[in-house]
């Protein structure tokens, strides 16, 4: 035992009517009282899924089980037995997203929270098996936060008795893991208190009396040990862990071990917990902008000055309410590089405060860093000469533009090393998660040269790129010979539309319904279709397709661009789309094959040029 | 040899600044003063700094007709210049070479100071930028960043964000077909005033909508706080290919400034424009159309 470390606590809460709870929240939110304060719950309500073929009860209230009603029940039954019974439909995603926002809320005991809604129902008692819905529930990890509230037993209790003013029924178990917490949680030999403390060091004996159930066992397993006698947790323990393995498989043994705590037991948190966070509790509720503001105003110092002596800067920090209700409201901005300058941060939340919602009143504000990187002493001010002081002002106007565009609408364009033009560059959002630190705009440059060096670059290019090319009707010169000469001024003998049958350079072409006549052409400057690519990614017998992507007609083969210029100057990117030969066999790649006699070319323009 | 070729010509005036008329220029001065009373704005000397102002407060187009015939010597770089489409492409290319200069005028800037350009995204049938292109006109990742505004407002938003925080050189903004008729002049004395305030350049790109097909004698387009107003269009480009060539109106200029017309090509020293990286892209230059 590791007796420096701070030893582990786990709270986990049990929220055993959270389904009906949360209807009947809702109900009683649409009018006053805004919030359900201690409310007589007469009203026995339940929830409806289809069950096997018939609607049965999946949830029901605390008046509800009262009347004799229980999970599992048919429909018709409970109506029968409890005329009063009002029915909801059974919403499990929306039951998880409730669930995330109380365990976001639970933020303000431990940064460390989890959903528990995973684990296979519990069933003790009731006689309809397998057919309840989801058993919910929460986990905090508290290891070094009893302090804050008087020690962890008033942690918990606290916890309890805020979810029960909102309006869920709860209660909580504590101890050194995981599934000892879930067990006394949930499973009560005697007493009915709303949290049960296990003891440091006490999980042996707390969970002897329980019955298995309180492993969370599958059913089947479960079944089986109650058969052979083994109801209660304490009749497993003198068992060897391998015979138990052999008769009733690895579940039982490994969440013995679990919930003794001689095997860990992550809980996996609903976010990475923060690197640094200030709270203000305010001694009444707010609810003004100006108090929210005001209220942010106070924890970015307090923040920036934690990073700073910590040597880092923030890359992500969210903003958080916690209102009165037990719900909670959240911003959340990010930087693209790290910053610790709390005018700047505030620049970053001041767009966002809007969207913020105090509901009937603030009790707690919370300001935590989420990702945080090392950052350098002398990046601290803005405003005067010099080329670091340029990089951070340039580095605050991305993140200003990316906190109200969006972080992937700024950008810098990257090459890629790519035949195609659709291909052969891409948008690199400047800011982003993984961005190292320094010059957002300059300091990849090289890194970007580097990796495209083969774009061939002496040909034009268009300074704009359709962002699908778009089929144009030609009319083009259908003389014998390809030389590929600018046609005369004049309009083409025996010209038809789109039908010339060795293809040269268009006459005319009619694009988004204007005639554009050509005067002058530059070409062919021949694109290969990236063959490699279509043989990883599409199947046997497609080897002459180009990747379908979206930019990409689905059309096969090379492609001849020209650079042409119509009577009134303006100059286009078109490009003719040899089609493959269809007498080769199939398989056989011909890239450089020219166009087949007797298919009429398809022309596209896919670029205009300035 | 296509294209009219009288352009040139009327293109080179340098006297155009004593010879404007006194009228439009004392209607200026005293808008100024409103405007500077309403706004509580410092009071600058003369027009966008004027032609008291320091040496860089100007960016050389790169051609002595050009400059010469702005009554600044250059472009003023603490101010807002409209760019009108005849031809959208054609404005948009023009527009670039503006942009791709403001970045290259700093001096002791290998790739150039970062500019930004601000356009809506390139959704349906609209035409994206395409970086191959832009490195033409010394526009590249080095230097370019480029934004994404949802709509009108956030474009200008986004343009004063950029004019204000003095980390860039200039900003391009296009606020989209009928934009700046939609919001009026009042975003555009914002970016003007902005602009005044931090020297960095603001450029409105207007391609579609009733301000850029209406040549220039709306009322509206008086009322516009620009400095100097352009218009480009397509021009058949006569020398080899990679040249591209434009019909250049300047139809207005504050501070003295007489319209005028002219022809120009943007010509691209083979290899120094696109090899392959854009990456700090030497770009060409502007001349005067044969």
């Amino acid at each position: 035992m590791e007796r420096m470390q701070a030893r582990r606590r786990v709270v986990s809460v049990w929220l055993p009517e959270f389904a009906t709870d949360r209807l009947a929240r809702r109900r009683e939110a649409g009018g006053p009282p805004p919030f359900p304060l201690a409310t007589p719950r007469a009203t026995p309500l339940a929830t409806v899924a289809q069950i096997r073929g018939s609607h049965r009860l999946a949830a029901v209230n605390g008046a509800a089980r009262r009347g004799g009603l229980a999970p599992g029940l048919p429909l018709a039954d409970a109506r029968a037995l409890l005329p009063a019974l009002e029915t909801f439909h059974a919403n499990s995603e929306n039951d998880f997203k409730a669930l995330e926002n109380i365990a976001l809320w639970a933020w303000r005991y431990s940064p460390s929270t989890a959903v528990d809604g995973t684990a296979p129902p519990a069933n003790h008692g009731a006689s309809f098996g397998p057919d309840c819905g989801p058993d919910y529930g929460l986990w905090l990890d508290i290891s070094g936060c009893g302090h804050l509230f008087g020690g962890e037993a008033q942690l918990a209790a606290d916890l309890i008795s805020r979810l029960g003013q909102a309006g869920y029924r709860a209660q909580a178990g504590l101890a050194g893991t995981p599934g000892a917490a879930w067990a006394v949680a949930r499973f009560r030999a005697d007493d009915d208190t709303p949290v049960r403390v296990v003891p440091p060091g006490g999980e042996r004996d707390a969970l002897a009396p329980l019955s298995i159930r309180a492993l969370r066992l599958e059913d089947a397993p479960a079944r089986l040990l109650e058969r052979l006698g083994l109801a209660r947790i304490g009749d497993l323990y003198p068992l060897a862990r391998s015979a138990l393995a052999q008769r009733a498989g690895l579940g039982p043994a490994m969440r013995l071990d679990q919930a003794l705590g001689e095997r860990d037991e992550p809980i996996s948190p609903i976010a990475p917990p923060p690197v640094l966070q200030v709270r203000l509790k305010f001694p009444d509720p707010i609810g003004l902008a100006d108090d929210i503001e005001a209220a942010l105003d106070r924890l970015l110092p307090a923040l920036c000055g934690r990073l700073e002596r910590a040597g880092i800067g923030a890359r992500r920090l969210d903003f958080t309410l916690y209102r009165i209700d037990g719900t909670v409201s959240r911003v959340t901005a990010g930087t693209g590089r790290p910053e610790r300058d709390p005018d700047h941060l505030k620049r970053l939340f001041r767009e966002k405060l809007d969207a913020l919602d105090p509901g009937f009143g603030v009790e707690t504000a919370l300001l935590a860093t989420r990702t945080a990187e090392p950052m350098a002493a002398e990046q601290q001010s803005a405003g005067d000469a010099g080329a670091g002081q340029d990089t951070a002002a340039l580095g605050w106007l991305i993140d200003r533009l990316a906190n109200r565009l969006g972080p992937r609408a700024v950008t810098a364009i990257a090459p890629r090393e790519s035949h195609l033009p659709e291909r052969a560059e891409t948008r690199r959002p400047l800011v982003r998660d993984a961005a190292p630190a320094g010059a957002p705009v300059n300091r990849n440059t090289d890194a970007d040269a580097a990796a495209a060096p083969g774009i061939a670059g002496r040909a034009p290019r268009p300074l704009y790129l359709l962002p699908m090319p778009e089929p144009v009707d030609t009319l083009t010169l259908t003389t014998g010979d390809r030389t590929n000469g600018p046609p005369g001024a004049t309009g083409g003998p025996r010209s038809n539309l789109d039908r010339g049958a060795p293809p040269v350079t268009p006459m005319a072409f009619r694009w988004r319904g204007r005639q554009h006549t050509i005067r002058r052409a530059d070409g062919p400057e021949r694109i290969e279709p990236e063959w490699w690519r279509s043989l990883v990614s599409q199947g046997p017998g497609n080897e002459d397709r180009p990747e379908g992507s979206a930019a990409t007609p689905d059309i096969p083969g090379n492609r001849d661009y020209y650079a042409v210029e119509d009577d009134r100057g303006e100059r286009f990117w078109l490009y003719r789309q040899n089609g493959p030969d269809h007498a080769a066999p199939a398989g056989a790649l011909r890239p450089g094959a020219p166009p087949a006699p007797g298919r009429a070319p398809k022309w596209f323009l896919h670029g205009l040029f300035s | 040899m296509p294209g009219p070729s009288t352009g040139p010509e009327r293109a080179v005036s340098p006297t155009a600044n004593t010879a404007g008329g006194t009228g439009p220029v004392t209607l200026d001065v005293l808008k100024r003063r409103i405007a500077t009373l309403e706004h509580h704005a410092p009071p600058t000397g003369g027009m966008a700094g004027g032609t008291a102002g320091a040496a860089p407060a100007t960016v050389s187009l790169g051609l002595a007709a050009l400059d010469q015939h702005l009554p600044w010597g250059g472009l003023p770089r603490a101010a807002l210049h409209e760019i009108a489409a005849a031809s959208a492409p054609a404005a948009g290319g023009f527009a670039a070479a503006l942009l791709g200069l403001s970045s290259r005028a700093h001096v002791g800037h290998t790739p150039g100071r970062p500019v930004v350009w601000c356009r809506r995204p390139a959704r349906g049938f609209s035409p994206g930028l395409y970086g191959a292109g832009l490195a033409r006109f010394g526009l590249g990742p080095g230097n370019l960043i480029l934004a994404e505004a949802g709509d009108t407002p956030s474009v200008f938003w986004a343009m004063e964000e950029c004019l204000k925080s003095r980390a860039v050189a200039a900003v391009l903004g296009e606020p989209g077909p009928g934009g700046a008729d939609r919001d009026g002049g009042r975003a555009l004395r914002r970016l003007q005033l902005a602009a005044e305030t931090s020297g960095v350049t603001a450029f409105l790109l207007l391609t579609g909508g009733a301000r850029a097909t209406a040549a220039n004698a709306t009322p509206h387009a008086v009322m516009s706080p620009a400095v100097t107003r352009w218009r480009v269009g397509a021009r058949p480009a006569a020398a080899g290919q990679g040249d591209t060539a434009w019909r250049v109106d300047l139809t207005r200029c504050r501070g003295g400034g007489r319209p005028g017309t002219g022809d120009v090509i943007w010509h691209v020293e083979d290899g120094d424009g696109c090899d392959g990286t854009y990456a700090g892209a030497a770009a060409g230059g502007f001349r005067l159309a044969a």
